[in-house]
């Protein structure tokens, strides 16, 4: 169990965040929010690059820059900017980190090659990346997230940039990981969540401002999570 | 041992690294075609037969030879060889130094201690014969400076850029690709700049090893040693130019040229070791490896210019122990050092001790690391 326990971050006298308290346990987790309302701030203090001014992020009890290596174990993450090697074959890539992520090379090769057959890599697995697709790169970027078997899987904006079809797929992707671990992906676009999330979770003015099952941020208002989206943000602040 | 290996690779195909070896060793191949000289070849191959030792024997093998243009110059220059360390004293050496420094004090002291010790180093080479050697005769110091001063220093300078430069560009790599949050977020973690640290190291000393051992084959190629490989540097005909004055090049310890050479090779490879580390700790508080790179350049020529403004302290005698003021230093590693320095072996001194403290700010800039967010 991941436990957000009141969390503020500040940058300089900028606060990003304040007093943030999350529980995650199995299943998707979506992060519902504007621009620049602090998703990636929460997940980069998820993925230990950054840490809290105040507050602490607990793993089964134990705050995770203290876990270390222990923690990042357990974590897979694709950032909202997935940088790659552009002069390597996503093999080659995948071999990296999953040296990176402390995997013997047998395994290494063999887990690679499984992922690489799941996101619909296989056919250019020995390509140089340099000339691939937005699409692409994003399902090299999840199968190197997958690498460890993450039992806290976590993707910012995985869907940015993708066209409508390779967004679907992707959902579906997404949707097929989701059993046994804590997925935790943010967006700004409605759709991408409304379908698979158990959990959305909002913020509003740096603040936490609902966290709960689809159905039930609906209640009987809304017809859509859309309309809900909406109704907290305004339409100024819609998906850009 | 994976992670250094993919490190390793890494580094190895950064083609500005591969550009600059290639250059490198361009550029020595066309200093050392200038280098090349025939009397210092006949010396050689003669001394094979004379031996490296002055005196009657070697007069006689000497005088046994085909007379030549050469012969007859050898001749003329060892037949009555006076030897220059015979009640040689080194004192005036300490006057000179407490003269032109403004010595007083603890550091008068230091200075005249040094000598007092370097005397005894003086006698007992001077009794085993070191200063009777025949080096390149008088050519000796010209050839001693070409491949000690112009070549090691050519060497020098090519390893410890390209240490510094493939340590930055092994640090920077990750956020120039922006893969730093990925890699950050692994297991290894942060942990991955020890690694780095190390792959750095490797191929910094590596590429040194490599350009050194092609450019020095080239030149003994080019210009043999043959049996003055077993003369000693401390050679009467070997000499220092301190300022205006003229003095015997004498060393702490008795060194053949080849000792003299591995040697020298040994504080080379430590002080291509002491810039790995230098750029490790910059690099790791800075992301762009050219902004990095530019900066230990400044910082190094701060440190060289700073002795020059600062008055005659302890301080100023401490920055003329870091790397750089040793390699400005190189060609009297192993001697007493003249006026510059106030400890003994200060080469030696001067690169543990650098090591030593580069590898400490380097530790603590890991600390420093790892507490950092990440942005
Ligand atoms: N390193 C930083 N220094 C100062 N301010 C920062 C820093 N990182 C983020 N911020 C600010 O914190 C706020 C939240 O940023 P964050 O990147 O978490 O938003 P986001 O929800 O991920 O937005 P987006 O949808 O654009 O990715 C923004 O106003 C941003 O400008
Ligand atoms: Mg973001």
């Amino acid at each position: 169990m991941l436990i957000v326990d009141n969390v503020t971050k500040k940058f300089g006298n900028f606060t990003a965040l304040q007093d943030v308290t999350l529980e995650f346990s199995n299943g998707v987790y979506g992060l519902l929010a504007p621009n620049g309302a602090g998703k990636t701030t929460l997940i980069k203090m998820l993925t230990t690059l950054i840490f809290p001014t105040k507050g602490q992020i607990l793993y089964d009890g134990v705050e995770i820059t203290k876990l270390d290596e222990t923690y990042r174990n357990i974590l897979g993450y694709l950032p909202q900017e997935f940088g790659y090697y552009r002069n390597y074959s996503p093999m080659q890539f995948l071999i990296y980190i999953a040296a990176l992520k402390g995997i013997d090379s047998k395994t290494a090769k063999h887990k690679s090659l499984e992922l690489l057959e799941l996101v619909a890599l296989s056919n250019v697995k020995d390509k140089k990346m340099r000339k691939f697709s937005g699409g692409m790169i994003q399902r090299v970027g999840i199968a190197q997230a997958m690498l460890n078997d993450p039992k806290i899987l976590i993707l910012d904006e995985p869907t940015a940039g993708l066209d409508p079809k390779e967004r679907v797929r992707f959902r579906n992707l997404i949707a097929s990981l989701a059993k046994n671990r804590t997925v935790i992906l943010s967006t700004h676009i409605v759709s991408d969540i409304e379908s698979i999330a158990d959990q959305v979770i909002m913020f509003k003015d740096y603040k936490l401002h609902c966290c709960d099952s689809p159905v039930a941020l609906k209640g009987d208002k809304f017809d859509t999570l859309e309309d809900v989206f909406m109704h907290i943000y305004g339409d100024d602040e819609l998906s850009a | 041992m994976t992670i250094i290996k993919h490190e390793l690779k890494k580094i190895i195909m950064f083609p500005a690294i591969i550009g600059f070896v290639v250059l490198a060793i361009a550029l020595n191949i066309v200093v050392i075609t200038t280098m090349q000289n025939s009397y210092t070849d006949f010396i050689a191959v003669t001394s094979h037969t004379t031996g490296i030792n002055l005196g009657a024997e070697f007069n006689k093998q000497l005088a046994e030879l085909e007379p030549s243009l050469y012969r007859d110059l050898l001749q003329l220059q060892t037949e009555n060889r006076e030897d220059v360390l015979y009640g040689y004293t080194t004192d005036y050496i300490a006057d000179i130094a407490v003269e032109r420094r403004e010595l007083s004090g603890l550091l008068e002291q230091l200075m005249r201690s040094k000598y007092q010790r370097f005397q005894s180093a003086v006698d007992a080479q001077q009794k085993a014969g070191d200063s009777m050697t025949l080096y390149f005769a008088d050519a000796t110091y010209w050839r001693h400076q070409a491949l000690f001063n112009h070549t090691m220093g050519l060497l020098l300078f090519q390893g410890i850029s390209i240490a510094a430069l493939i340590m930055l560009l092994s640090l920077g790599y990750e956020s120039s690709a922006k893969t730093d949050f990925v890699v950050y977020s692994t297991k290894v973690g942060r942990k991955m700049n020890n690694h780095k640290l190390i792959a750095g190291t490797i191929v910094g000393i590596g590429v040194y090893v490599l350009i050194a051992s092609i450019t020095l084959s080239i030149y003994f190629t080019l210009n043999p040693m043959g049996g003055v490989w077993n003369s000693s540097v401390s050679s009467g005909f070997n000499f220092v130019r301190d300022g205006f004055i003229v003095r015997p090049f004498v060393t702490w310890h008795s060194f053949t040229v080849a000792e003299y050479l591995l040697a020298s090779i040994g504080i080379s490879i430590a002080l291509v070791l002491s810039f790995s580390l230098m750029a490790h700790a910059v690099g790791l508080w800075l992301k762009n490896s050219y902004v990095g790179f530019f900066v230990v350049v400044a910082l190094n020529g701060t440190l060289f210019l700073l002795p020059f403004y600062l008055p005659t302290t302890m301080l100023n005698f401490a920055i003329s122990q870091t790397p750089i003021w040793l390699i400005m230093m190189r060609d009297s590693w192993f001697t007493d050092g003249g006026s510059n320095v106030i400890v003994p072996h200060f080469e030696t001194v001067g690169v543990i001790g650098s090591i030593v403290v580069l590898a400490i700010i380097s530790f603590w800039s890991t600390l420093r690391f790892n507490r950092r967010n990440m942005v």
